[in-house]
């Protein structure tokens, strides 16, 4: 009887271990580990394939050297910056206009979310062939009548990142419409009264009591848009290419095309690990301040 | 010149008629009571006095000004809700300060008022607090600083006390009574507590399903309801409502009542005109507990029968026993030696000096 009721229990705490486990490696392996594995290979000198010996620091002097990587990081900042500020800006503004209690909010709702049910491929394919100037606007202005129309960011080295801009903003800023517009309701319409009887224009209260109030919801929104900036690829890739040129280049695109297309696999490595502190430098502050915050 | 003055003020939210016909005048220095049921209106007409809800129809003045279609800022009223409404990111000094810094204040009157009105509320040592590090007595206080900053002619209230626990609701009611004694600002205060009405109120309209029932001082209210339902609204315990046969007596008209399973003939006063009419008919007596006690000598116009006692409750200085007359039961007040025990027949007296008379189909008050 006890040695049965012992050995029942103690398969009852092991089983939870037991299934946990798999996924427990799986992640060790290929999260942990696999990242362990590049940082490796970018102290090495492996070029085609991967060579196990210790180059030193080689890898990120050549990296810090190439203009290619220079204009990627940029690219990432301009991108990145843009991106999230406009998304900020769209997603807060759409989310005042629809909690104006106007008529269709429902519908309308659903239209500006929609897009994030795309993945970036459509939304990159689909911006690419509205802006192609041969087969989207500026075709169609200049069939309309306007024969001097030109709208050529696309094809262009100088506007090209701003089209990753206007793609990316169009995709995700349904996202933050959709968090503002949650905090937007949680926000108590006695208060707002209250401020109208005290003298404040509407303006003048979403300015110094409602968008306030919102910061919770702006910070969840700029940490999930800034890793959707870091890590954008797919994007890039269905819409420009990286080009013309490198000229749309970011980091997740330049990483892989000297990791898979050049030949230059410790060279690409060590691109990724500066990706990887980048979002460290992020995600770190953002945990510990959560942690100790759930520990209060 | 009116503080305020309502003229047949209607709402109607799509077509649902919510207020019809509101008519209401107070003095300057007023301290006006809505009082009546959840859903009455009275909040609603709060918010049509604030500014904050529009008016279908009729006219709302206050002062010499018609403020009928002004918005809430041109109005010059305080508002006090009953949720408080404290802007959550702002401190408690920057909640009593926000009206007076978008009138443009000035710097040193700005501080200078916040300082007046946290040393009246006794809220110093919160100002540089957020709303989300007090308690309810405290928000609640800040509710009211705001309001006092801004120094109005009319302050609004609605509901101000109900979400305190009890024994807070008792002392913040004698300190916004003292306030206002102090400040002598028109009040509009709305409370579905007839208790709040009754011990702040100057004048009281009670309310019920969009009307005012009745619109006089709380002693008015109290010894001359003009219906039933006003009647059994304010006091507590309520009113006894007792349906009775009139009959022509020897000396005047009597109510038959049955209690304890025998048959009495109660006089009533002289007085009542209306009631001859009711002779053969049946009438509603209309009787408060105090005027149901035990017997005592000293009081000769008084009628006392023996009653069946179903129900003792002490509430301290007075016990109330319910004994059931006409088979309604009916709430008395009695001395704490004085009560007997459940099941037992007590001789009750009844003072009908102040009993008053319902007809029970119109339910209206019997002169
Ligand atoms: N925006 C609205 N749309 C439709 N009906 C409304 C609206 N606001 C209030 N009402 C209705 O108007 C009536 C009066 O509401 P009001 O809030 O004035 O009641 P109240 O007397 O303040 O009640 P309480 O004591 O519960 O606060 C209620 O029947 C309510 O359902
Ligand atoms: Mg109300």
């Amino acid at each position: 009887m006890n040695v049965s009721s012992s050995s029942r229990q103690s398969l009852g705490t092991l089983l939870p271990k037991i299934v946990v486990a798999p996924t427990f490696v799986v992640t060790l392996v290929f999260i942990y580990g696999f990242m362990l594995w590049n940082a490796w290979l970018s102290f090495s000198s492996s070029r085609m394939l991967p060579k196990y010996d210790w180059a030193g620091f080689i890898q990120y002097e050549k990296l810090f050297a190439n203009d290619r990587w220079w204009v990627a990081a940029q690219n990432l900042l301009v991108f990145g910056g843009l991106f999230i500020v406009i998304c900020l800006l769209v997603g807060l503004f759409l989310a005042i206009f629809l909690d104006q209690k106007i008529r269709a909010e429902g519908a309308i709702r659903t239209i500006y979310l929609y897009p994030m049910a795309l993945s970036f491929i459509v939304t990159g394919t689909v911006w690419k062939w509205i802006l192609n100037p041969e087969l989207g606007i500026q075709r169609m202005v200049r069939e309309m009548g306007f024969e001097s129309f030109s709208f050529d960011w696309l094809v262009n080295a100088d506007m090209a990142i701003y089209t990753v801009v206007l793609a990316g903003v169009w995709q995700s800023s349904g996202f933050v419409m959709a968090l503002c517009l949650a905090g937007l309701r949680g926000v108590d319409e006695n208060v707002v009264k209250a401020a109208r009887v005290d003298g404040a224009s509407m303006p003048l209260i979403y300015r110094r009591i409602i968008i306030p109030g919102l910061g919770p919801v702006f910070f969840s929104a700029l940490i999930v848009l800034t890793h959707i900036a870091i890590k954008s690829f797919d994007l890039i890739v269905a819409l420009t290419g990286g080009g013309p040129g490198y000229a749309t280049d970011v980091p997740a695109t330049f990483m892989y095309t000297y990791s898979f297309t050049r030949g230059q696999i410790g060279l690409g490595s060590a691109a990724s690990m500066m990706m990887l502190m980048a979002v460290v430098a992020i995600i770190v502050p953002y945990l510990y301040s959560e942690l100790r915050e759930r520990k209060q | 010149m009116k503080a305020l003055k309502i003229q047949n003020v209607e709402k109607t939210f799509g077509s649902i008629k919510v207020l019809k016909g509101i008519d209401l005048e107070i003095e300057p220095g007023q301290f006006l009571i809505l009082v009546g049921p959840s859903g009455c209106g009275k909040s609603t007409l709060l918010n049509m006095i604030a500014g904050l809800e529009s008016v279908s129809n009729g006219n709302i003045t206050i002062g010499d000004r018609d403020v009928t279609h002004l918005d809430p800022k041109d109005r010059d009223i305080a508002m006090v809700f009953q949720s408080y409404a404290l802007y959550p990111n702002m401190t408690v000094k920057q909640n009593i300060s926000f009206g007076l810094e978008i009138n443009k204040t000035p710097k040193d009157e700005l501080e200078a008022t916040v300082a007046k009105v946290a040393k009246m509320l006794q809220i110093e040592p919160l100002l540089n607090r957020k709303p989300k590090q007090l308690s309810g007595g405290q928000r609640q206080r800040v509710a009211m600083g705001r309001a006092l900053a801004r120094d109005p002619s009319i302050y609004l209230f609605d509901e101000p006390l109900s979400n305190l626990d009890a024994k807070l609701r008792v002392e913040m009611r004698s300190e916004i009574k003292e306030l206002h004694q102090r400040v002598g600002t028109t009040i509009v205060y709305v409370t579905h507590d007839q208790i709040e009405a009754m011990t702040l109120g100057d004048v009281i309209a009670v309310m019920k399903d969009g009307e005012i029932q009745q619109f006089g001082s709380p002693q008015d209210i109290y010894d001359n309801p003009k219906n039933q339902f006003v009647a059994g609204f304010m006091g507590s315990p309520s009113m006894n409502f007792v349906p009775c046969d009139v009959k022509q007596g020897m000396n005047g008209l009597v109510l038959v009542l049955e209690s304890g399973g025998a048959s009495h003939e109660l006089p009533v006063e002289n007085g009542i005109e209306g009631l001859s009419e009711y002779v053969g008919k049946k009438v509603v007596l209309g009787i408060r507990p105090e005027q149901l006690t035990q017997v005592s000598e000293d009081k000769p116009d008084t009628m006392t029968i023996p009653c069946l006692i179903e129900i003792i409750e002490p509430t301290g200085p007075d016990t109330m026993v319910t004994a059931r007359l006409n088979g309604v039961r009916t709430v008395c007040r009695v001395h704490p030696t004085a009560q007997s025990k459940v099941g037992e027949l007590m001789p009750l007296q009844f003072d009908m000096s102040k009993a008053v008379f319902f007809d029970p189909d119109t339910e209206q008050r019997i002169y």
